[in-house]
């Protein structure tokens, strides 16, 4: 199964970049995989994904309601209805995924989406905050080792 | 009693901002703002590193742009370092540049802008969408609209090193050149580029100008303003989107100023309200005068019909038989019409796209000569190019060691800041009355600042937990009368 690490973000302001820093940690442990990263959204990835089997994403998020550096997963379907409810008319990765597919391009039939839960991604800064910098090794970590990346 | 309607965030607006719309007493629009949120401490980010590095972190900047923040901060690097690009290198940057323009631009009509116009503005909130645009053209054209996107960009992926950030500007030149065989195939992807221009004025025409509701909203009071304009023109005063003097016409079409960039500073001067982070700069030599249109008002616009308001005309046949109709169509140059943004933007992607052929034509684009290496000390340079959004620059300056002192940037879209809230006052004031707010009218608010795409230069990409589409009515004491949500 061909798999795609895909590191969303943007790593000079601040947590912004942790799901960057997270794909380039794995890069760095688990030469095989193929890692790829991008400060962009919607469209503008969307053609890094395609041809794979499957698909990591890792990404920050805030919802407020967890501590910083903590991980949540979702899984491509959850993350799909949360999106197509909250906004009908912005062009998500989600929806752009749709279009491709309609297109006839072959996309990642698995999908999961690690978000790391982050405070500030307004700072210029090439380093996340303390919670959020510390959780990265961890991370990196355990993703290796829930998706067998070392095989 | 004062309310307040906060519309936030907005949707389909890339980077995250919010919309302030302040009532009076009678329910009706007193002002609307566009708020942006702050990214703070850039220009100590930047300061004591090596001003190379701008290059790469300035495009960082933004998830929008990001090449055009790569070829502006290249072309400031030039000037810091006091060097001229080769001929070759010049041709492969507007190659890279023209291809960058064609796609964004492309995405701009039928992804973002395309839902106001192609679906309709009064289409229910549930088609306004992207798959609403293919629903109504067709999967088809859906499809040539992807291909042709992915085949400009592997252009610039293959000259930029990497498509979403381009890695190839370096003062002096560029980093790859271009071989016999790749020339080629950019030209064949070049010309499919102006036919599929030509068929997306066609469905531009055929959607857009043939309907009378259409005609009648672009040419209508509500979406006009008359301000001065602002674009890089070459020495035919012809639009240039990567090199030439920036030429800015008054509201009644007659040149005010032309001037290098880096004399900008005399020129462009900004102005800062306390409820905003975002600036608002103004034509120094005409002055603030708050949020108002007219010849006494230093507002200016930048961006695609900006642009063409500015020049004497396009520099390719098509694209300048483009430029006449609509003018014609739309009453004269300059064209207050905001709307008419949506079309000036066609008629860029026809001009970007008969240049590429004429620069993939040109065999000595494919020479060695790809770079001249810098001799001098640097010292401060300012760069200027025509962004998808507008006018950008980047002023750099440094010590003798090339390490930055300091930076200052006016982002495309921060020209048009203030511009975007009178417009978006003017659609408010006329769609908004006695308190009465429905979903079709804010839609049409909206309708009144995307034809600048504005891009907040805001560029986290966290994901969002919840983000529904949600007006608050507020009273003078900030509490809530009435919210609206959509989701």
């Amino acid at each position: 199964m061909k798999t795609l690490i895909l590191g969303l973000g943007n790593t000079i302001l601040t947590d912004d970049g942790v799901g960057i820093r997270i794909a380039q940690k794995i890069k760095e442990k688990c030469k095989n995989v193929d890692v790829s990263e991008a400060s962009a959204a919607g469209f503008r990835v969307i053609d890094e994904i395609i041809g794979y089997d499957k698909l990591i994403l890792i990404d920050s998020i805030k919802t407020g309601k967890a501590e910083p550096g903590k991980l949540h997963k979702f899984t491509f379907e959850e993350f799909k209805k949360t999106l197509h409810h909250a906004q009908p008319h912005d062009i998500s990765l989600f929806d752009a995924f749709e279009i491709i597919k309609k297109h006839g391009d072959k996309l990642p039939s698995e999908i999961e989406v690690y978000a790391v839960e982050v405070t500030d991604t307004s700072t210029l800064s090439e380093t996340c905050t303390m919670e959020v910098e510390a959780a990265i090794p961890i991370i990196s970590q355990k993703i290796i080792d829930e998706q067998s990346l070392f095989k | 009693m004062a309310k307040k309607i906060s519309i936030d965030p907005i949707t389909r607006l890339e980077g995250h901002g919010k919309i302030e719309i302040f009532l009076d007493d009678d329910g009706n629009v007193k002002n609307a703002y566009l708020q942006v949120p702050e990214l703070k401490g850039f220009e100590q980010f930047c300061v004591g590193r090596p001003v190379e590095e701008l290059a790469r972190i300035t495009p960082r900047i933004c998830g929008v742009c990001p090449t055009a923040h790569h070829m502006c901060s290249t072309k400031a690097l030039d000037a810091v370092y006091h060097v001229k690009p080769t001929e070759t290198a010049l041709k492969l940057r507007r190659l890279i540049y023209n291809a960058f323009m064609a796609e964004d631009h492309l995405l701009h009509f039928f992804f973002l802008g395309g839902p106001d116009f192609v679906v309709g503005p009064d289409a229910p909130p549930g088609e306004r969408n992207i798959l609403g645009v293919i629903g109504k053209v067709g999967i088809e054209i859906g499809k040539q609209v992807i291909d042709m996107r992915r085949r400009l960009r592997s252009v610039i992926t293959h000259l930029g090193g990497k498509v979403i950030h381009p890695v190839c500007g370096l003062p002096g030149g560029v980093s790859k050149g271009l071989a016999e065989d790749q020339r080629q195939a950019f030209l064949k992807v070049a010309k499919d580029a102006v036919e599929f221009s030509k068929f997306c004025l066609q469905v531009f025409n055929d959607i857009v100008l043939k309907n009378n509701t259409y005609l009648d909203l672009i040419v209508g009071d509500i979406f006009k303003h008359q301000t001065y304009y602002m674009g890089l023109v070459d020495e035919n005063n012809k639009v240039d989107l990567y090199d030439g003097k920036i030429r800015v016409v008054d509201p009644n079409g007659k040149e005010f100023v032309k001037f290098e960039a880096k004399d900008y500073l005399d020129h462009i001067i900004e102005h800062v309200e306390p409820w905003s982070y975002i600036k608002f700069p103004y034509l120094k030599n005409i002055g603030w005068k708050g949020f108002v249109d007219g010849i006494d008002s230093g507002v200016y616009r930048v961006a695609p019909l900006a642009r063409l308001n500015a020049s004497d005309g396009m520099k390719t046949p098509l694209a300048q038989a483009e430029y006449e109709k609509m003018f014609d169509t739309l009453g004269g140059k300059p064209s207050h019409h905001t709307l008419a943004f949506h079309w000036a933007r066609l008629i860029e992607v026809m001009y970007v796209s008969e240049e590429l052929v004429q620069l993939l034509e040109d065999k000595s684009i494919t020479n060695p000569d790809i770079r001249n290496l810098p001799t001098e000390t640097p010292d401060e340079g300012v760069g200027v190019i025509e962004a998808p959004r507008g006018t950008l620059f980047h002023h750099y300056k440094t010590d003798e060691n090339g390490m930055v002192t300091g930076v200052n940037l006016i982002v495309a879209t921060v020209n048009n800041s203030a511009a975007i809230s009178m417009s978006i006052a003017k659609a408010a004031k006329n769609l908004i009355k006695n308190g009465k707010v429905n979903d079709g009218l804010l839609n049409m608010v909206e309708m009144a600042f995307r034809p600048y795409d504005p891009c907040l230069a805001c560029a986290t990409h966290s994901l969002p937990g919840k983000m529904p589409l949600i007006v608050n009515i507020r009273d003078n004491n900030k509490d809530i009368v009435q919210s609206i949500r959509r989701d």
